[in-house]
């Protein structure tokens, strides 16, 4: 028979409003997820066939860059908002390494290559672009279709048609996978195919226009659900994995994965947050600076995070993070670091157009201009090859 | 009229693609698993995630639901084992804002003790909470705890019988102060 302390617990306990702040986009949430994608089917001899050639190529790539010894990377801006010509981009200066080489994709999606000292049109305009581990390939997003193109001889390796507009693109660190965003009338969806341009798989609801985002051993690519939370799909099995909210983040702004281990960035409107995403998730939560976040990893426990005119490193550990900060002069646009770290790509945005600076060193204190592109502003993505 | 169909008849249907269905499943047994996580985790914003989070999982794995069983306990064991999860990591966070609200009553309808109550509550370490929680908020027996939780029913027991020792010390005060 329940005594009075019983009694006084049920009703303190029933007493608890129903206060929900998020029911109907639990709601919706919860129905999204009613209607997962079709199991895969993909035999798995396929798969080990697949996961073969991604390793070899990788393994290639890796030699022929040792070999060329040259630095390359890519500036691209995956989602033009505006097809309003944007005067031709100069280079002011010049001075990358020898033997280098740049894409840059501005204002109305146009491409342009930019070397040591030459700047010219390699492509028609293009709605995203995304280099393939390695530099063997660049997948070409033109509104509905996706090309990947050899780098070295130009051959079309695959192409894919999707029915809405890709706004960017992602290949896995293993080039066995591709995750890209296909603008929809209805909004954005996720979408992961197989690196060879096959088996196109939806994910699950609809994403919000935030770059997805591969751990390390291309088993899982992380993606901002419509709702601003970010969920993790694991490809082989097509199970999603959404993770709670953190660090107040209501609705993430940008997502990076180490490239090392488990680790996730999570950027929200003035936060950040490192969760562990493969064990008991711990997690760190940073105040961050305001403006558009950039994140880019440097080696698995580094991370530099650019909003506004802020550059800030951080060194993750377990028991904290320690961190430096610098202000540049101009708004950072994008982040993008080197394969290997120790270095970074910083695009800046400035009145006279966007400068991309290479900062090195502990703390990302040392920096030298690589270029300027004058008259071009907004530039929202730059890769390492 | 109609009577409203059982869990099992939604299961079913939603099973098969019903988003009607579906909804009135999550209509049915949000309040439940609503309060159920924010009593386990005394925060409404956590208690929001938690529930959204169980939802979606259960939504997703609802192919793979056992149907001759029922809705709300598998529910409410998600619910319980995402909170968990959720304190877990918590505990290990740096610089987080600070934690919101602790479990709040109805103002109107609770009395002082009662909040004294749930202020006690939410102080248990969270495996004795969640079998209070389970027992006198959501209202299963013991034996109905133990299988939600995988747990011996004995210890269910010891846990609901030390959780009960735990309350009645600091709530005492608000006993005396009613009676009076």
């Amino acid at each position: 028979m329940p005594n009075e302390l019983e009694n006084r617990l049920g009703r303190a306990l029933g007493s608890i409003p129903l206060t929900g702040q998020s029911r109907e986009r639990a709601r919706q949430a919860a129905l999204d997820a009613l209607t997962p994608a079709p199991p895969s089917r993909r035999p798995v001899a396929v798969k080990v066939l697949v996961a073969s050639v991604g390793a070899a190529c990788l393994i290639t790539a890796g030699v022929a860059l040792a070999a060329s010894g040259g630095v390359e990377f890519h500036v691209g801006r995956p989602a033009p908002s505006s097809t309003q010509l944007q005067p031709k981009p100069a280079i002011a200066s010049s001075p990358l390494p020898p033997g280098s080489e740049a894409f840059i994709v501005e204002g109305g999606g146009r491409v342009w290559s930019a070397g040591a000292h030459s700047l010219r049109p390699i492509a028609g305009r293009l709605s995203a672009i995304a280099v393939s581990p390695g530099a063997l390939y660049e997948l070409e997003a033109k509104a509905h279709l996706l090309r990947a193109v050899a780098y070295r001889s130009g051959r079309v390796a695959f192409t894919h048609r999707v029915r809405g507009r890709v706004i960017a693109a992602s290949w896995s660190p293993l080039p066995i996978r591709i995750a890209f965003l296909e603008q929809t009338r209805s909004g954005y969806v996720m979408h992961d195919m197989w690196g060879t341009g096959s088996h196109d798989r939806r994910g699950p609801g609809l994403a919000a226009p935030v770059a997805p985002s591969w751990r390390w051993d291309s088993l899982a690519v992380a993606f901002v659900r419509a709702n601003g939370r970010v969920s993790i799909l694991s490809p082989t099995s097509g199970a999603v994995e959404t993770l709670p909210r953190v660090c107040s983040i209501r609705s993430a702004q940008a997502i990076a994965y180490s490239p090392s281990n488990g680790l996730l960035a999570i950027a929200g409107d003035r936060w950040l947050a490192i969760v562990d995403t493969t064990g008991s998730r711990p997690l760190h939560c940073i105040r961050r600076a305001a403006g558009t976040p950039s994140l880019a990893w440097l080696g698995g426990r580094r991370l530099a995070i650019g909003a506004g005119n802020h550059l800030e490193n951080l060194s993750v550990a377990w028991s904290g993070v320690r961190s430096t900060a610098r202000t540049v002069s101009g708004v950072i646009t994008t982040l993008a670091p080197a394969p290997h770290g120790h270095r970074i790509a910083v695009a800046i945005d400035r009145p006279q157009g966007t400068r991309v600076m290479l900062a090195t060193g502990e703390g990302l204190v040392r920096s030298r201009p690589l270029f300027t592109l004058d008259g071009v502003h907004g530039l929202a993505e730059i890769q390492w090859r | 009229m109609d009577p409203l169909p059982s869990d099992a008849v939604l299961v079913g249907e939603a099973r098969n693609g019903s988003r009607n269905a579906a909804g009135a499943l999550f209509d049915r047994h949000w309040p439940g698993a609503w309060r159920l996580a924010v009593a386990v985790t005394g925060r409404r914003d956590m208690a929001d995630d938690v529930v959204q989070d169980a939802f979606e999982r259960a939504f997703a794995a609802l192919t793979r639901f056992d149907a001759s069983r029922p809705f709300a306990p598998w529910l409410h064991r998600i619910v319980v084992n995402r909170s968990l999860d959720l304190l877990r990591s918590e505990r290990r966070l740096v610089g987080l804002d600070a934690t919101g609200p602790m479990i709040a009553p109805d103002e109107g309808r609770a009395t002082a003790g009662d909040r004294a109550l749930l202020e006690a509550v939410a102080r248990l370490n969270p495996q004795r909470r969640v079998v209070v929680v389970l027992r006198y908020g959501i209202g299963y027996s013991p034996a109905a705890i133990a299988a939600l939780l995988e747990l011996p029913v004995g210890t269910v027991h010891s846990r609901l019988a030390r959780a009960l020792e735990d309350l009645r010390e600091p709530t005492a005060g608000g006993f005396d102060a009613e009676r009076a």
